[in-house]
């Protein structure tokens, strides 16, 4: 894990895909995509719906490590109206009861269309945004003059290229001229979009565990 | 001698003034005593006629009413010249036939039409074919056919298309148990193989083969002097003053290349070269815009356009009457490719091709040397049928699942009688039907997913929205995920790989199409330009441009090696290459038939082994690998290795003692496979294969046409998919198709035992030299080299950030 001090809050990086706020005892994530596997099952392709088990395990475990006061959600925890079915929310529903926390889930644009719809939970907020201090949350990108924006949506990947190798990993992207920070999509069962390293930009690319962290250098012209 | 069956056919070729050949008297005679089999002749010898006649012979007796004979080609712009050819005898004699063609470009009204009344006679293609089998009352629809035709059956053969294909006539054969089959094919080196899988197992088929003899005379366009020419290299963009020379603006000529990139760099070159001729200079390939492309095949024809530098694009289809010379820049690869490029001037039988070869670096010239004596001696490359591609299969099921539905008892037994899954096993089966039916072991029990459902023994497919995704998905050709190219006006000027695109930024200039584009904005899958006068080098690159020498090719080449310098065996291009081959032999050795040539060599690089096998590329890459690992094993370190259709390097630190670890190990069978395994980081070329399977197999859904976007729930990458495969469902066939694929096509593990086994029997040559020879400076510079070690991820991330570091300017 790496700690960051940006906008005076403590951030800590974890490689598990999550931020941890110990100044606040919040834990973030972003875009779980919850019954994905079932809206691909849907239109007869197949995928496993342990997916689901296998992100709210990580979740679970991440929740008992720190147990916040506080988890947030930034958005996209269901995939879509296809999402809302009884396997997919019955979990849902005991995670939440399982946790201590009070848990509040930002908007994503793949819950909006049926955010009314959610079942209302004791436990559960559901809201567009959040400020916590100097941050602020929200599920895409929305920097702010005077707050460091902390959001999902993107799924950051990292490509490393080089003449003879090849990799893509997920990442923390942290932007400092634009002051905000993107969350890699913590669900099991999601892609990546591309980043590049520009400069003022970091990347922590997550590996095996631990987080490795790449700076942006001044853009260089097409080469070839 | 004269059957009355027939008068009407003789009768039209009386009027035309033409006497039946002797191999389309005998296809017709086979086909009208009830036989199938397949015809071996050369392109533009009378082959289409010498097909269809029969069955037109069998349909004027005894007429049907719908759809009695089906032509499948693997071209849909060839679909509009058949579909002429035929239409002609029946239009001049007043036969009561009907024949329309039904391929991607008919339009959905007359495709619509077609399904409710079938014309007597139907071109399409396999993919039509199996769209048409998707729909209902597919069973009544052919109830009446008689015969198909496979045209260009070499071209299907040993791809997933040809799988399809068998599929598609296996599920024929069930609906009209007499239906007789005949392929069309040019030469094979396994034309029996070729033929059972046309006809089916369980019928003996007849091979017709013509004697006509079509000469093919290679002659290379060679540099004036050995010494300006290079040892290596992709390009040899320099001998494009020899190239003009050697030819003549009134004479129709194509210009075949192997790769799109080189394609737009000669058009360009001959742009340069003879600016007068511009307008009557054109550039074909895959991705140009198929409106263009048709806008040049008929400036072809109509004598407007009179070189054209194109790539396989212009392999086969459209008849280029006026085409008189070909000529082929760089190595073929292959004998099979050759004759069939040669062939395409020449549109007579009996004619005489012939073919220039442009040699693009010094040692293709033992290449056209080799392929001179290879087509002397007759000799061809084999193409076999797939084996048990289980993607393909499982496209089959849902297609006739979404049409009227299948009993797997019958499908099982009309399968087996194809020669691809002639060795199903019941288990392989059953696990494909639990797939489409409960997606798989990991799913079995959840109630969500429902592709193919059973009622009554019969699988189905129930939903509309299911069966209407899965039509669009039919087919086998996986293509990279491209972008269309637009001009800033919308006119579209064709397709380029998403990854070229995105190292662009607005203002880079970069050649497509012949054209010089300013890149303007990427919007929705569409890369807006403008034509530009900037300079610029930049090509794009697509994927898949490299070929292998085949086996055929390579037995010749070695020959060359082994004789190039005796007396007895010279021609002009040993001639020509004689300097270097001197020099080789100076530096190093040149080998013998019998010898395997070794040769160590120390630079401010390190220590490089070159090992010259002379096997294609991909042999080397795996004997490349296998050998690295047999190394390492025995002392430890990083290598680069490199490959080229002569052989490879190794690249170890300063003073690797590769000549002390090396033993007769090297070329132990002895756990080959699992030593190759252990080689390659075997998970990502598997990777790499399972994207086209995925999309086979209907795992990747890639959108309606009119939609511009996949629509986003069902955006996924198939690498997703493998990877939650390999994570819940590790035995999955699909994943383990892939690792074959990468063993068996890729890797080539049958031709690398062979090659093993041919070396064990020679006597190896070390060679310590000063600087690397000719044999191994190609080797020395070739870009596509690839690195070997056992480190870990976080080893390989960190070394990955070292040289990014290095090449960022801080």
């Amino acid at each position: 894990m790496i700690d960051l001090t940006l906008a005076h809050t403590t951030l800590t990086l974890l490689p598990e895909k999550a931020i941890y706020l110990p100044d606040w005892q919040t834990l973030l994530v972003a875009d779980l995509h919850l019954g994905k596997s079932e809206t691909f099952q849907h239109y007869g392709i197949p995928i496993a719906n342990r997916v689901n088990q296998d992100t709210l395990d990580r979740l679970s475990q991440l929740c008992q490590r720190f147990r916040p006061q506080r988890l947030v959600i930034l958005g996209d925890l269901f995939h879509s109206r296809l999402a809302l079915v009884d396997e997919v929310l019955e979990p849902w529903a005991a995670f939440l009861h399982g946790t201590d926390a009070d848990v509040t889930l930002l908007v994503g644009n793949h819950d909006r269309p049926f955010a009314h719809h959610l079942p209302q939970i004791p436990n559960q907020q559901i809201t567009e945004t959040l400020a916590l201090g100097t941050l602020f949350l929200s599920h895409d990108p929305q920097p702010q003059a005077n707050h460091l924006n902390l959001c999902g949506h993107v799924h950051p990947c990292l490509k490393l290229t080089t003449r003879l190798d090849s990799l893509r990993l997920p990442c923390f992207y942290v932007d400092r001229p634009q002051n905000l920070i993107l969350l890699p999509s913590f669900g099991s069962f999601t892609g990546g979009y591309e980043v590049s390293l520009k400069l003022g930009t970091v990347a922590y690319a997550i590996a095996e565990g631990t987080l490795i962290p790449f700076e942006g250098k001044p853009s260089r012209r097409l080469s070839r | 001698m004269s059957c009355p069956r027939l008068e009407p056919i003789l009768d039209w070729f009386q009027r035309q003034g033409w006497q039946p050949l002797p191999f389309q008297r005998q296809t017709w005679d086979a086909y009208l005593a009830g036989q199938s089999g397949m015809i071996q002749v050369p392109t533009g010898s009378g082959k289409t006629y010498a097909a269809v006649m029969g069955a037109i012979a069998q349909l004027l007796e005894s007429p049907g009413v719908g759809l009695q004979l089906l032509y499948l080609t693997p071209l849909r712009a060839l679909a509009r010249d058949i579909e002429q050819a035929i239409r002609r005898p029946i239009e001049e004699m007043g036969w009561p036939l009907t024949v329309e063609s039904r391929t991607g470009d008919t339009s959905s009204s007359r495709k619509a039409r077609q399904l409710k009344a079938m014309p007597d006679i139907l071109i399409t293609t396999p993919e039509s074919l199996s769209v048409m089998l998707s729909y209902k009352d597919s069973a009544k629809r052919f109830s009446a056919l008689k015969a198909v035709i496979l045209d260009e059956w070499h071209e299907l053969l040993h791809s997933k298309r040809g799988t399809q294909t068998e599929l598609c006539l296996s599920h024929l054969r069930r609906l009209r148990p007499d239906l007789q089959t005949w392929a069309v094919s040019a030469t094979l080196g396994n034309p029996q193989e070729a033929a059972q899988a046309a006809v089916g197992l369980g019928c003996q088929p007849v091979i017709i083969q013509s004697d006509l003899k079509r000469r093919t005379v290679i002659r290379s366009i060679l540099p004036e002097s050995v010494d300006s020419f290079p040892w290596a290299g992709h390009l040899g963009l320099r001998m494009f003053q020899e190239l003009v020379d050697a030819l003549d603006i009134e004479t129709s000529t194509l210009i075949f290349t192997n790769t799109r990139s080189q394609s737009e760099r000669w058009y360009q070159a001959l742009q340069f070269a003879v600016p007068e001729y511009g307008d009557r200079i054109a550039l074909h390939h895959g991705s140009i815009h198929v409106k263009e492309r048709e806008a040049i095949e008929a400036g072809v024809k109509s004598g407007d356009i009179k070189w054209v530098v194109c790539t396989s694009s212009l392999d086969l289809g459209v008849d280029f009457q006026p085409v008189e010379r070909v000529v082929q820049i760089g190595s073929a690869k292959n004998l099979a490719r050759l004759l069939q490029r040669a062939g395409r001037s020449a549109h007579i039988p009996e004619g005489t091709s012939e073919i220039l070869f442009l040699p693009t670096n010094a040692l293709e010239l033992l290449e056209i040397s080799a392929f001179r004596r290879g087509l002397a001696l007759g000799d061809i490359e084999a193409r076999h049928p797939l084996a048990c591609p289980y993607d393909v299969l499982i496209q089959h099921l849902v297609t006739l699942a979404c049409g009227d539905g299948f009993v797997p008892e019958a499908v099982l037994a009309d399968v087996r009688q194809t020669v691809a899954y002639a060795d199903l096993t019941d288990g392989g089966f059953q696990w494909m039907l639990n797939f489409i039916e409960n997606g798989g072991q990991c799913l079995s029990a959840y109630p969500r997913y429902r592709k193919v459902s059973r009622e009554d023994g019969v699988y189905r497919v129930t939903e509309g929205a299911i069966a209407r995704m899965h039509r669009m998905g039919i087919g086998t050709i996986s293509s990279n995920q491209t972008v269309r190219i637009v001009y800033t006006n919308r006119k579209d000027i064709g397709t380029v790989e998403e990854n070229f695109v995105s190292r662009l930024k607005k203002g880079d200039v970069f050649f497509f199409a012949g054209r010089q584009l300013e890149f303007w904005m990427m919007k929705d899958m569409v890369v807006y330009v403008r034509n530009t006068t900037k300079k610029s080098t930049v090509t794009p690159v697509w994927y898949g441009g490299n070929l292998a020498i085949s086996d055929t090719l390579s037995h010749h080449l070695r020959q060359e090696v082994a004789n190039a310098l005796m007396d007895s065996h010279q021609n002009e291009e040993l001639t020509c290459i004689r300097p270097i081959l001197s020099v080789q032999q100076r530096l190093s050795r040149l080998p013998a038939a019998d010898e395997l040539l070794i040769e160590t060599c120390q630079t401010r690089e390190g220590q490089h082994l070159y090992v010259f096998p002379f096997e294609g590329r991909w042999v080397h890459e795996g004997l490349g690998f296998l050998w690295g690992y047999r190394f390492a094993r025995q002392q430890h370190a990083t290598f680069t290795i490199s490959v080229n259709d002569y052989g490879f390097e190794i690249l170890a630190p300063r003073d690797y003692p590769f000549k002390t670890l090396f033993s007769e190990d090297f070329l132990s069978l002895e756990a080959l496979y699992d030593d190759v395994k252990a080689s390659l980081n075997l998970s990502e070329l598997t990777q790499r294969r399972f994207r086209d399977i995925a999309q086979v197999a209907g795992l990747v859904f890639k959108g309606y046409p009119s939609s511009r976007k996949t629509s986003g729930q069902l955006q996924v990458s198939s690498s997703l998919i493998f990877e939650v495969f390999s994570k819940y469902e590790p035995e999955n066939l699909l994943l383990r198709q892939a690792e074959r694929e990468v063993m068996a096509q890729q890797l080539e593990v049958h031709r690398l035992t062979a090659t093993l086994d041919r070396l064990s029997h020679l006597t190896l040559r070390w060679q310590d030299t000063k600087r690397p020879s000719p044999f191994a400076f190609p080797l020395l510079v070739e870009r596509l080299n690839s690195r070997m070690s056992n480190e870990s991820l976080l080893e390989r991330i960190e070394r990955l950030k070292q040289q990014w570091e290095k090449k960022t300017p801080s």
